[in-house]
């Protein structure tokens, strides 16, 4: 097996990983049904290659679907993860893009020799830049602002619904008892 | 020709177990094991389920085995409540098979 090939496998059983954990699989049981389908996709792989490997197999999800009942009771964690550092890395995106564009107003405005401070109102953030008097290289300064944090944990915190096991026991009271 | 893919999910747990009891095997080997014996159209996503379900219901046990070429392999073999499933699943088919038998070839009784 190339190392193109391994990857390919190694990609089919991430996602598969994906879907379990999406499903409320427990850990342990998703290694193990990870290593099982990885086992399963070398074997095939080598007797049939990479690509009918992965077509005998299917679509992850469907895969992740049909093997596993859903656990309602428990958190997803792994989802919540990859949603949380997608959210923070596309936001963390368009914050430096606001900051980009600040800086680029106060070069347009002439300030050499100044420090301009300001406030990024749509993230509440502050910047502050400082261009010497030489009109050579600037400086910078932004902190990453508290709302990208709060909302890449509201995002975690909602994706992970930390709170099932609790809503699912709730659920399972007789409503006349 | 072509199983029909319905038929063949009524019937895969029936083949599984009896491929299990007779002999035990990972997930990619029992598939080459079915399509050996002419179930070309058994896709590993159909397969590997199946045995997921199996073992949860208690009729597979399974153990892992270190391969040489590669990582370690799920062995799955038929236990005994499984055998009693078996048996159970082995003579409603025939009686299916006998039942449907008697219309296709008699057609049906007036």
């Amino acid at each position: 097996m190339t190392a193109i090939d391994r990857l390919r496998v190694a990609s089919a059983v991430l996602r598969y990983d994906f879907w379990l954990d999406y499903r409320g699989v427990p850990r342990r049981q998703r290694r193990d049904l990870r290593g099982e389908l990885r086992a399963n996709l070398t074997d095939a792989a080598r007797a049939e290659g990479v690509r009918a490997a992965l077509l005998g197999i299917g679509s992850p999800k469907a895969l992740a679907y049909a093997t596993t009942e859903a656990h309602p009771t428990r958190a997803r964690w792994s989802f919540a993860g990859y949603l949380a550092i997608a959210t923070f890395v596309v936001t963390h995106l368009g914050w430096l893009l606001s900051v980009v564009g600040f800086v680029n107003g106060v070069r347009a405005s002439d300030a050499t020799g100044r420090t301009v401070g300001g406030e990024l109102s749509f993230w509440g953030s502050q910047v502050e830049v400082a261009l010497p008097p030489s009109g050579g290289g600037l400086t910078v300064s932004a902190a990453v602002p508290l709302s990208l944090w709060v909302l890449t944990l509201v995002v975690f915190l909602s994706a992970a619904q930390p709170w099932r096991p609790l809503a699912h026991r709730h659920t399972d009271r007789p409503a006349h008892p | 020709m072509p199983h029909d893919p319905q038929m063949l999910k009524g019937v895969l747990a029936l083949l599984l177990l009896s491929l299990l009891d007779a002999d035990d095997g990972y997930g990619y080997g029992i598939v080459t094991r079915l399509k050996a014996a002419g179930f070309d159209d058994l896709s590993e996503g159909t397969v590997y389920p199946a045995l997921t379900r199996l073992e949860g219901a208690g009729y597979l046990t399974s153990s892992l085995v270190r391969s040489g070429s590669g990582p370690a392999r799920k062995y799955y073999r038929t236990t005994a409540t499984g055998r009693d499933e078996l048996a159970r699943r082995t003579a409603s088919w025939r009686a299916l098979v006998a039942a449907v038998d008697i219309i296709t070839t008699e057609g049906a009784p007036r």
